[in-house]
């Protein structure tokens, strides 16, 4: 029904009119003042999955999101950049952040870091299954990696962009390079009525280091070594949807859902035991 | 600096109906309490604003009567009826006037709002909302 309810309101039919009854609005939504500290919180239920054998699904309660933009450098949820060149259409930025692959092999990475209960959530209510001989208790620690590099943003319209990352990591960890390309478009699918929908399309892209340090098994894990996996690159397509509606000025429903496809690489992994990642949530927003 | 040279000083007589009802709900002596100008605009929020200030106000009695903004005197009225005078102020943010007597009480106040020129900033987001999930 979670998983749903995005996909519900995605049905609809948006006209003409609708949109653009609703360009003005979505253009102030998709700007932010500058010079100013955006501080949110989403209070409710949600899940992120974990792939890994033996990793335990990742509750959420309670999401911060923090964002500062100035004229060149911004703060966004964790992205800290500079945009060296700005226009109506384009935007390119020198950015960095900490790699959120190592949030399945961490409780405590930033992304997980709100979690009230150590117990396994499972998304579909089953059982996890039968452990393979390998739990990722017996791997080495991954480390945190720090990603840094080049972040294009297509301005198509006022309500949707092509984004595209390359990053590398800066503090010696896997030694390659992840990328991404990502649609975005906002929509309200119902013109009476504030519903606002968001709907993003892309891809992650892992070099072959990278899908190596983190889902590779080789000498430094304690593992039979009849179980150690090197494998390539890995393309990882997703789609995530997000509807809000508003209930005060401060105050949002909000519900987001998204599933991701891992690649062939990943998922054949003998430390992974899904084929794909699913993030829900629901609850309400607050904007202080 | 240059607020001085951009900020327009707004005649605000069309802002009595405010003076009005400010003056009434203290329910006391003074009949007519005004500030002008009522608005001071510059270039953006922060900066300082230079006013030369007209203060007028009269009471159906003799007073001990203070102008103040921000705790501080600006000019005081000795055992008057009414009281007019022209006063240089400065203001970095909308500030309320009081006219308080000699119990600090306030017997009526007055709104001085700052507006800025140049409208707030902004650019497109980066990351989409909620990005996070």
């Amino acid at each position: 029904m979670l998983i749903l309810l995005p996909l519900l309101l995605i049905q609809l039919n948006v006209s003409a009119e609708t949109k653009i009854t609703h360009d003005a609005t979505k253009q102030t939504e998709n700007h932010i003042a500058t010079d100013k500290l955006h501080f949110s919180i989403a209070l409710g239920a949600g899940v992120k999955t974990n792939p890994l054998v033996g990793g335990n699904n990742i509750p959420l309660f309670i999401v911060p999101s923090l964002r500062f933009y100035g004229e060149k450098f911004y703060f966004d949820n964790g992205d800290l950049g500079y945009s060296f060149i700005q226009n109506k259409q384009l935007t390119l930025s020198a950015v960095s952040r900490i790699n959120s692959e190592n949030a399945y092999f961490s409780r405590w990475h930033p992304k997980n870091i709100f979690v009230f209960s150590s117990s396994s959530v499972s998304i579909d209510g089953n059982s996890p299954e039968t452990p393979k001989e390998i739990n990722i208790n017996d791997i080495h620690d991954r480390q945190w990696a720090i990603d840094a590099g080049l972040q294009l943003n297509w301005f198509i319209t006022s309500v949707s962009q092509v984004k595209v990352q390359l990053l590398h990591d800066i503090n010696d960890v896997y030694n390659g390079l992840n990328g991404s390309v990502e649609y975005f478009r906002q929509f309200s699918p119902i013109s009476s009525s504030p519903i606002n929908v968001q709907i993003k399309i892309g891809f992650d892209w892992f070099s072959q280091s990278m899908v190596n340090y983190y889902y590779g098994i080789n000498n430094k894990d304690k593992v039979n070594p009849t179980l150690h996996y090197q494998s390539g690159s890995a393309l990882n397509p997703y789609i995530k949807l997000h509807a809000n509606y508003p209930l005060s000025k401060q105050w949002k429903f909000f519900s987001a859902v998204s599933y991701k496809i891992l690649a062939t690489n990943i998922k054949d992994s003998p430390i992974v035991e899904e084929k794909n990642n699913i993030t829900a949530f629901i609850g309400a927003s607050y904007v202080f | 600096m240059y607020s001085k040279a951009i900020h327009i000083i707004l005649t605000g007589y069309f802002f009595y109906n405010t003076f009005s009802v400010n003056a009434a709900e203290f329910k006391q002596p003074i009949i007519h309490f005004s500030i002008t100008p009522l608005a001071c605009i510059v270039k953006q929020i922060g900066d300082e604003c230079q006013l030369t200030t007209t203060v007028d106000w009269q009471s159906e009695q003799a007073l001990d009567v203070c102008l103040i903004q921000d705790k501080v005197a600006l000019k005081c009225w000795k055992n008057a009826i009414s009281g007019k005078s022209v006063l240089p102020v400065q203001l970095n943010r909308t500030t309320t006037f009081t006219l308080k007597n000699n119990k600090t009480q306030i017997l009526a106040k007055q709104l001085v709002k700052i507006s800025a020129t140049t409208p707030k900033k902004y650019r497109r987001k980066l990351r989409s909302d909620w990005s996070l999930f």
